[in-house]
């Protein structure tokens, strides 16, 4: 099945290379133009994981079905990036249980991490707690203690970097890095290709999506969960300093800068997964591999939910519910803790490496 | 479009929605006409060939951001009579080459994305403009424009007849998938192609060779419509064995192969028929000027197949096809696997490598690599066959589109075999481009002719 995969995937680029009429919109037909006859398998997913699942090659492709050539780019890449997830990501039999049923696996450590946050509440300590109006400063803390916070977020934080660093590198060993003396500029082109969206713009027409008429509001959309993550880090970041280096304790006022950038991100983390969820629905499913739906689905309804528990959790800050959003709202961040390397997040890592070997290879080919 | 929300008359109703059906209706539309788009395809192979398009051929004074550089009229002239070897009416040359300075000014306004050709196929970037996403992406905008402009276009449908009395058109029959209408149109537009996909046709002129032949363009140009057109009386025009035909690899599908299958080794090897004889001159000229002749040089072999022999110094030369070349570790092994005498495959490769002097090698313009003595000469990028593995492609005269068509005015009117033109047929694209090409092609050439044409005629059917 797996080496089916790759085989059609030589035979498409081998046709898509004949072509080249797609070289216009984004970074995977250059790539294929790259090598002529032949295409080994970290090289295919290299190409497979620059695709930002734009669509307008299969809308602009004389050679979709009924041809005979039958050439369909994103739903072969979208297959090759669940198979490149699978075989990257650290420790890889983890990885291929995850990959292969991502609701299941979604649904279970959602589950998990719910069970255990509010087992823990009821059995340490006083149940009664989760119902309370708490509006002293700290007072909240008495639900889930500080340092459990603290504590655990760095542990899952060291955790969440070695799985990423060990599978980053195993990546970039298998696509083979690049083939000049590594710079720092490719690196940070790469890494400009991918924060800038670059590639959602399918090269200034738009991208075919979610049908053939060439859009920019998958861009946006993108683009609002990205900032919105941003400022929640950058809100927890405020908080953190408020509370060891100013120490003043929660709850902060609601013009403060821990507030307004949680609540502004929240928001934006919300519009972008809600948006991308009805995007999806609107969007063929012909054009992208089953698992990836599945990948895509969770993260966005995990994101979507992670930024409503938030976003009410501060609303309702001052009444006896806040206890039990704030519990939802950390059972699901924990969540996203312990799934990222095993869930769409990890798109990112690999994203991030194609492009920046992209950059590399492209800088090295110009002059030549 | 449902056949329940269609008027029972159109202002123009159109026969084909390729560009040049599209750039009539679009012009046409902005006229203020009502247009019925009549088109064989479905909305995912809609357009015919425009769709195996990705470039436009057009006059221009100076480097416009979309090309490298000026491209005058007086050029583009040339290069057209160079290929035709003048036959061509040059009243209708002068008008698409004069009028061809628009294009890309309509393709912008009507939302194609033009993008600057680093590395076209062809390396036509100084003549043609490259647009983003090929033929398709172009079919696509245009179509949009046209729903915009309140274009009604019936799919999967074909006109099946027409009613003309005397010069005039005035109904149309029409096969939909839910059956059979007639509607009347004060003006009608032949846009719907050539007759490539039609090899019974094709054999009438070429004999049991056009079995042979593979269909590049698109299984629906039957040329239905050119016939009726002639046999209610039109006139015609052009070479009936005229065609754009290249050579494509011989195991492509029969229809809808389109730019994949063509094989560009040709000019850095020898090409050998299945007599194990070379035939022509591989290394005439640029492949650019060269590669449209191919197609008809093999129709004329026996069998219609050739076989494009090379060895691996030259594998990284070109772009490959969509197939893999046949291997094999000596050319005995390659003679009998592509089942020629491999005596005499040896003796051609020995006898061509034994006549090369080659003092500069470069692939990508005219070298100092030619035969010495040998008939036919290879001319340039003549480097001897010697370097294992060897490689063959099997070769099959490919065919775009048909030149035999029919007789226009500059007005894009259709000629009457009794003389005198119909006052409201009209004809654009490939259907008419046997009154500007008779043999040879220009890459880019075919969406010019559609582009002026297919304006001329919604010009010229506003006027009826």
């Amino acid at each position: 099945m797996m080496q089916d995969l790759y085989r059609e995937a030589s035979r498409q680029f081998i046709v898509c290379n004949a072509c080249r009429y797609c070289e216009g919109f984004c970074a995977v037909f250059p790539a294929i133009e790259k090598r002529l006859w032949s295409y080994e398998k970290g090289y295919i997913d290299y190409v497979a994981n620059l695709c930002h699942d734009c669509r307008n090659c299969f809308y602009s492709c004389p050679y979709v079905y009924p041809n005979p050539f039958s050439i369909n780019i994103p739903l072969l890449l979208s297959s090759i990036r669940v198979e490149s997830y699978k075989k990257y990501t650290f420790p890889e039999p983890l990885a291929r249980l995850f990959f292969s049923r991502p609701l299941l696996g979604g649904l279970l450590v959602t589950t998990i991490s719910l069970a255990l946050m509010f087992l823990y509440v009821v059995l340490v300590g006083d149940p009664s707690r989760l119902f309370k109006e708490y509006r002293d400063p700290g007072s909240f803390y008495e639900i889930i203690p500080y340092w459990a916070i603290a504590f655990n977020g760095m542990a899952m934080l060291a955790y969440i970097i070695t799985i990423f660093g060990i599978s980053s590198y195993r990546y970039w060993r298998s696509i083979g890095g690049i083939s000049s003396k590594p710079h720092l500029g490719f690196f940070i082109r790469g890494l400009w290709d991918a924060i800038s969206h670059r590639y959602f713009r399918g090269g200034d027409a738009g991208c075919s999506y979610p049908g053939e008429r060439p859009k920019l509001i998958r861009l946006y959309l993108h683009l609002s969960i990205f900032i919105g993550l941003i400022l929640a880090i950058l809100s927890t970041i405020t908080a953190a300093i408020y509370q060891e280096i100013l120490g003043i304790l929660p709850p902060y006022s609601r013009s403060s800068p821990p507030v307004v950038l949680g609540t502004a991100g929240g928001i934006l983390i919300i519009a972008g997964s809600t948006g991308l969820l009805y995007l999806k629905q609107k969007a063929s499913k012909e054009l992208i591999s089953r698992a990836m739906i599945d990948l895509d689905v969770y993260m966005l309804a995990l994101l979507d939910l992670i930024a409503i528990t938030g976003v009410l959790t501060m609303i309702f800050r001052e009444t006896i519910y806040m206890g039990l959003i704030f519990v939802i709202h950390m059972g699901l961040v924990v969540t996203l803790f312990i799934i990222a390397p095993y869930s769409k997040i990890i798109h990112i890592l690999y994203r991030v490496l194609s492009l920046v070997k992209y950059s590399g290879e492209k800088i090295q080919s110009r002059g030549t | 479009m449902s056949i329940a929300l269609l008027r029972k008359e159109y202002d123009v109703i159109i026969a084909g929605g390729g560009n040049s059906g599209l750039c009539a209706a679009i012009r046409a539309a902005e006229e203020g006409l009502k247009v019925l788009l009549v088109e064989r395809g479905g909305p995912v192979d809609r357009g015919g060939n425009t769709k195996y398009t990705r470039d436009v051929r057009y006059a221009h004074d100076k480097a416009d951001g979309y090309t490298s550089g000026p491209y005058t009229e007086e050029e583009f002239l040339t290069d057209l009579l160079s290929v035709t070897g003048g036959d061509t009416h040059m009243d209708l040359a002068r008008l698409v080459i004069e009028r061809s300075h628009d294009i890309p000014h309509f393709m912008v306004r009507h939302g194609v994305k033009l993008q600057r050709a680093y590395r076209g196929t062809l390396h036509l970037s100084r003549t043609n403009a490259f647009f983003l996403g090929g033929g398709r992406g172009l079919l696509n905008t245009y179509y949009r424009s046209a729903e915009e402009l309140g274009i009604d276009i019936l799919y999967k449908s074909s006109v099946e007849d027409i009613l003309i009395s005397g010069n005039m058109f005035e109904e149309a029959n029409i096969v939909t998938p839910r059956g059979r209408i007639s509607i009347k149109g004060r003006a009608f537009i032949a846009a719907s192609g050539g007759f490539e996909a039609n090899i019974e046709w094709i054999k009438s002129f070429w004999g049991e060779a056009a079995e042979n032949f593979i269909v590049r363009g698109s299984r629906y140009n039957d040329g239905s419509l050119l016939r009726i057109l002639m046999e209610k009386g039109a006139l015609r025009t052009g070479d009936p064995m005229g065609m754009h035909a290249v050579a494509v690899d011989a195991r492509s599908p029969r229809y809808d192969g389109g730019i994949v299958t063509r094989v560009d080794s040709i000019p850095f090897g020898i090409v050998v028929n299945i007599h194990g004889k070379r035939f022509y001159d591989e290394g005439e000229d640029l492949w650019p000027k060269r590669y449209a002749i191919w197609g008809r040089l093999i129709a004329e072999q026996p069998s219609q197949i050739a076989f494009s022999i090379f060895d691996s110094k030259i594998l990284n030369l070109f772009i490959p096809p969509a197939y893999p070349p046949i291997k094999a570790d000596s050319i005995e092994e390659l003679a009998k696997k592509i089942g020629i005498d491999p005596a005499v495959l040896e003796k051609t490769v020995s006898e061509y490598n034994s006549s090369v002097v080659c003092k500069r090698f470069d692939p990508g313009d005219l070298d100092e690599c030619s035969t010495k003595g040998l008939t036919p000469p290879k001319s340039h990028w003549a480097l001897k066959i010697d370097k294992r593995p060897f490689y063959a492609y099997p070769l099959r005269p490919g065919i775009t589109f048909t030149y035999l068509g029919l007789r226009v005015d500059k007005r894009a009117r259709v000629a009457m075999k009794g003389g005198g033109f119909y006052r409201n047929v009209f004809a654009a694209g490939e259907i008419m481009m046997g009154n500007i090409l008779s043999r040879g092609y220009l890459g880019g050439l075919g969406l010019a002719i559609g582009s002026v044409f297919g304006w001329i005629s919604g010009e010229s059917a506003a006027e009826v």
